[in-house]
């Protein structure tokens, strides 16, 4: 019986719950993982800021794989949870968003992890954004995948069909059951989408919620979440400062807001060029959406609902 | 000395001695009724002040290992949690209920007396909303008197490398208080919910709360909630 087997089925909750609010979810439920395929990283700023409403960690998605050398932050997402009013918002960031990493100047964002991983990556969404992150949670190709197999899949509404080579989805519009392997295809999906970058950036946003409406089902308790967190100490790779208390702290979080209130708000930005590549600037929308976002991790007035689930600023 | 002097000076001497062991007897009552009586029950007045003990032992059922099986805490890390708990619930309710307002300082200067009990993250959270769930303050003296019905935890947590990690105290407790101002009556408070604690600097300290009270004033109850982020749901 290999690792991922010995597993207890439900502890991929547990994982969720670190992971718990939406990507949160899936990227920190960690149960399918394999040891080091986790991270979850404190930023500095978090130390003095500890757990006041509100909270926000940055999800964090590389393209980490083998053949692949400095891993890139292929997925962006910060959550913001203010527990007191029960609501949350998950800010979608496209990763090829054109900002000043702090000490290197302007570049792309999915450039901060492959610079200064998890700590300058929260760095710079803290700058961007205005919110104080406090806590990082990345995994890769492989943990992502394996997260959702151990789950047995995700459950997702797909708002409209996509097939993409390049990525290799191919997901007809409506209600979906997609395993670790289709869900990675879907959350990296560009091409055949309306909005390129924006609607891949959205769509793994509205992957997260997904997520998250899995992990909650289970109605997880205090004794459920510290089975939680012993599987996931066994599986994640902690960084200097993420003590088990954090991690019995960031379940909590996961399964204190239900899915129904958390807005998925996708940064406000155009396409253009720079660097000798194409980027996406952040437009003057997203000033507001971001301080709206920062003060307590709700955006009173957010962009209007696509449709198709999508809010793009 | 003629023997009746003797009589007289022992007679002297065994009253002296009895006046004294009255004195000291009266002495031992009166700072037991003030250091720890604490209940005030059927002393007909509030005392200045007391304490609130768990009525039973914790649960330490939900305590594990890093491999899942149960585990035991350390005596010091027990202790240590308990006084935590009971600190917390004398100064929310206990210490509120039997002073003055002048001499609460939770109701005339802040939470400083709570703040002692919670992680530095908290503080601002312990004057604001939260307070009428975490403290009995607002209620006023209880000039006949409190008293501890029911007060238990339920401790689950993590140790690791023989050292807690963490702690959550699922509590549940009711007071009894007698001769509150606004209602001057019976009110029986029943607060309930998690606590979550984790070591700082040597202590424990509560680091996520979530809580709910009831008070019961004889015709209404009111009802109230709090929860800080990280509070298992």
């Amino acid at each position: 019986m290999n690792r991922l087997q010995s597993l207890p089925t439900r502890a991929w909750i547990a994982a969720g719950v670190a992971l718990a609010v939406g990507l949160v979810g899936f990227s920190v439920s960690g149960v399918g993982a394999q040891e080091g395929e986790i991270e979850i990283h404190k930023t500095a700023s978090a130390e003095t800021w500890g757990y006041a409403d509100p909270v926000f960690i940055a999800i964090v998605g590389t393209d980490d794989r083998p053949g692949v050398s400095g891993a890139r932050a292929d997925a962006i997402h910060v959550v913001g949870i203010n527990q007191a009013q029960h609501l949350g918002t998950i800010i979608n960031i496209p990763r090829d968003t054109y900002v000043e990493l702090p000490g290197h100047g302007r570049r792309k964002i999915n450039e901060s992890h492959t610079l200064g991983k998890a700590e300058l990556v929260g760095q710079t969404l803290s700058q961007l954004t205005g919110a104080s992150v406090g806590f990082v949670i990345t995994t890769n190709f492989e943990g992502f995948t394996n997260i959702v197999n151990d789950k047995g899949g995700v459950d997702i509404e797909v708002p409209y069909a996509i097939t993409d080579s390049f990525s290799g989805a191919s997901v007809p519009a409506g209600a979906a059951h997609m395993s670790g392997e289709a869900a990675l295809a879907y959350s990296r999906a560009r091409h055949g989408t309306p909005r390129g970058d924006f609607s891949r950036t959205s769509n793994q946003g509205l992957l997260l919620l997904s997520a998250l409406r899995q992990v909650q089902a289970g109605s997880p308790g205090p004794k459920d979440l510290i089975e939680d967190v012993v599987v996931l100490l066994r599986h994640l790779k902690t960084t200097a400062g993420v003590s088990p208390a954090d991690l019995y702290l960031l379940a909590g979080l996961a399964a204190s807001i239900p899915p129904e209130n958390i807005l998925s708000i996708t940064m406000p930005g155009t396409t253009g060029s720079a660097g000798g590549g194409s980027v996406v600037f952040p437009t003057d929308a997203a000033t507001p959406v971001f301080a709206d976002f920062a003060d307590d991790g709700i955006v009173q007035t957010p962009p209007a609902e696509d449709g198709a689930g999508n809010r793009f600023g | 000395m003629p023997i009746s002097d003797l009589r007289t000076d022992r007679r002297k001497l065994l009253l002296t001695v009895a006046g004294a062991a009255v004195a000291i007897a009266l002495i031992v009552v009166v700072l037991a009724t003030v250091l720890g009586g604490g209940d005030g029950e059927g002393d007909g007045g509030p005392p200045p002040g007391g304490t609130l003990a768990l009525t039973a032992p914790p649960d330490t059922s939900g305590i594990v290992g890093l491999d899942g099986q149960p585990a035991q805490l350390t005596p010091a890390d027990l202790d240590a949690i308990v006084a935590t708990i009971e600190g917390y619930l004398r100064d929310a309710t206990i210490t509120p209920l039997s002073q003055t307002p002048d001499e609460t300082s939770t109701t005339q200067a802040g939470p400083a007396p709570l703040a002692a009990h919670f992680v530095e993250a908290l503080t601002p959270r312990l004057g604001g909303d939260d307070a009428l769930t975490l403290t009995d303050a607002h209620l006023g003296v209880a000039e006949d008197g409190v008293s501890t019905a029911k007060a238990t935890a339920t401790l689950a947590g993590l140790v690791q490398d023989g050292a807690a990690q963490f702690v959550n105290a699922t509590i549940d407790v009711v007071v009894l208080a007698k001769g509150v101002p606004a209602e001057d009556d019976e009110v029986t408070i029943k607060r309930s919910g998690d606590l979550v604690l984790r070591p700082v600097e040597g202590g424990w300290k509560i680091a996520a709360y979530k809580l709910s009270v009831e008070r019961e004033f004889g015709d209404r109850t009111e009802e109230s909630q709090a929860a800080s982020p990280g509070a298992p749901s």
